[in-house]
């Protein structure tokens, strides 16, 4: 890809993707010399180098061993469709081996006190096209264009509420499956103490059995007492009663049928024979 | 901040989220659900305790002066043989909460036979 110095003469007009090396004019550049231990330090000071405004975007790089904080303005307007431009870089890291280069007919770039400065042009200096072509990019790249400009604290509590809603839920998660567990333990403890099914469809079943005898023998008990309360006169009685399969067979010493009152509660199939009244009775 | 940085850490955030509320609804209504199943079950189980233990062989205490019991696996076979006398005995036997299968009781020459096949 095309390496370009982009200076305050740049006038050629771009249709391919380029690699941008910024001149110093278009920069603010200084060498810390107070003591930081890391990158990360320096970058946490490269602001409070420089007597500027917000419009500035800073940064910090480290250089032979040396710490360096610039500045450069977030509305850099470069004569470059964006959508050409594939990095943007300063002159101070990527040419910071050459002490002194021309950049354009007007312009030169010197080192002094290891940093990057435009100066006028300069005689017997090397020209920057003869450098661009053989020029190996570093790995610093400034992240102009591709940013976005949010108010750091806004953004640290919309950090904040995105963590409490997310605490928030898993904690309510962590409950919900810890009273899943607790149901299901309880249940278990159910199951063993009383020595029920294990299932729901197993204790239906079972009730549905017991239901069935428990609607039979309390069926037995009503029309037990239906029988006994038979409106007997003094010369008759029961000489027989018994139960077997759904159905009641009497027998009462009488001389009359009792198919009338029995008849109210029961399908009656009956004779009456030798003053005994003999009866099958089926509801 | 870097745009890319900032969009990937927002939608990663959005996903977090969503993964976290989806977990918690699900978690919500499989507990809702549990719950439920739970109490229908203790309801169940009420039921079938009080079904199982309503029927007991108390009452054969009415009739066991003059009556043998013969157990098998699942049936109580009774026989019986009395005086007439004893016949509300019978009546006390047959309403208490024996689980039966069938019975008889004959009278004959003011002496009762009464047989019985109860469930255990």
């Amino acid at each position: 890809m095309r390496v370009i110095l982009y200076t305050e003469d740049f006038n050629e007009k771009i249709n391919e993707p380029v690699d941008i090396i910024l001149s110093p004019q278009y920069y603010w550049i200084k060498k810390i010399d107070i003591p930081v231990k890391s990158l990360k330090d320096a970058k946490k000071i490269a602001k409070s180098m420089f007597k500027l405004n917000d419009n500035y975007l800073y940064d910090a790089f480290e250089l032979n061993g040396s710490f360096y904080a610039y500045a450069i303005d977030k509305n850099l307007n470069l004569n470059i469709d964006k959508k050409f431009i594939n990095s943007i870089r300063l002159a101070q890291t990527e040419l910071y081996n050459y002490d002194s280069f021309n950049v354009s007919k007007n312009h030169s770039i010197q080192k002094i006190e290891d940093l990057l400065f435009c100066f006028p042009k300069a005689d017997n200096a090397t020209d920057i096209n003869e450098i661009l072509p053989t020029l190996q990019l570093s790995k610093y790249k400034v992240n102009l264009f591709d940013r976005i400009n949010i108010d750091k604290p806004l953004l640290i509590h919309i950090f904040i509420i995105f963590l409490l809603i997310n605490i928030s839920l898993l904690t309510n998660y962590i409950n919900n499956k810890k009273a899943i567990s607790k149901i299901e333990q309880e249940k278990t403890t159910l199951i063993q103490k009383k020595h029920l099914p294990k299932t729901t469809f197993q204790l239906n079943s079972i009730i549905l059995n017991l239901q069935k005898i428990d609607t039979a023998q309390n069926r037995l008990r009503k029309n037990l007492e239906f029988i006994t309360k038979t409106p007997l006169k003094n010369n008759e009685k029961f000489q027989k009663l018994a139960f077997n399969k759904n159905t009641f067979s009497i027998e009462i010493k009488t001389d009359k049928s009792f198919d009338k009152y029995f008849s109210k509660k029961f399908k009656v199939s009956s004779t009456l024979k030798d003053s005994i009244y003999k009866a099958f009775l089926n509801e | 901040m870097n745009k890319k940085i900032f969009i990937l850490i927002a939608l990663l955030l959005i996903l977090i989220t969503i993964i976290n509320t989806n977990l918690y609804f699900k978690s919500s209504k499989k507990l809702k659900e549990t719950y439920n199943n739970y109490i229908s079950f203790l309801k169940k189980a009420k039921k079938y305790e009080t079904l199982k233990h309503k029927y007991t062989l108390n009452g054969y205490k009415y009739i066991k002066k003059f009556c043998k019991k013969n157990e098998k696996p699942e049936i109580i076979n009774i026989f019986c043989k009395t005086d007439i006398s004893n016949l509300r005995y019978f009546s006390m036997f047959l309403k208490s909460n024996v689980k039966i299968k069938n019975f008889s009781i004959k009278e004959n020459n003011s002496t009762i036979v009464f047989k019985a096949e109860l469930y255990k």
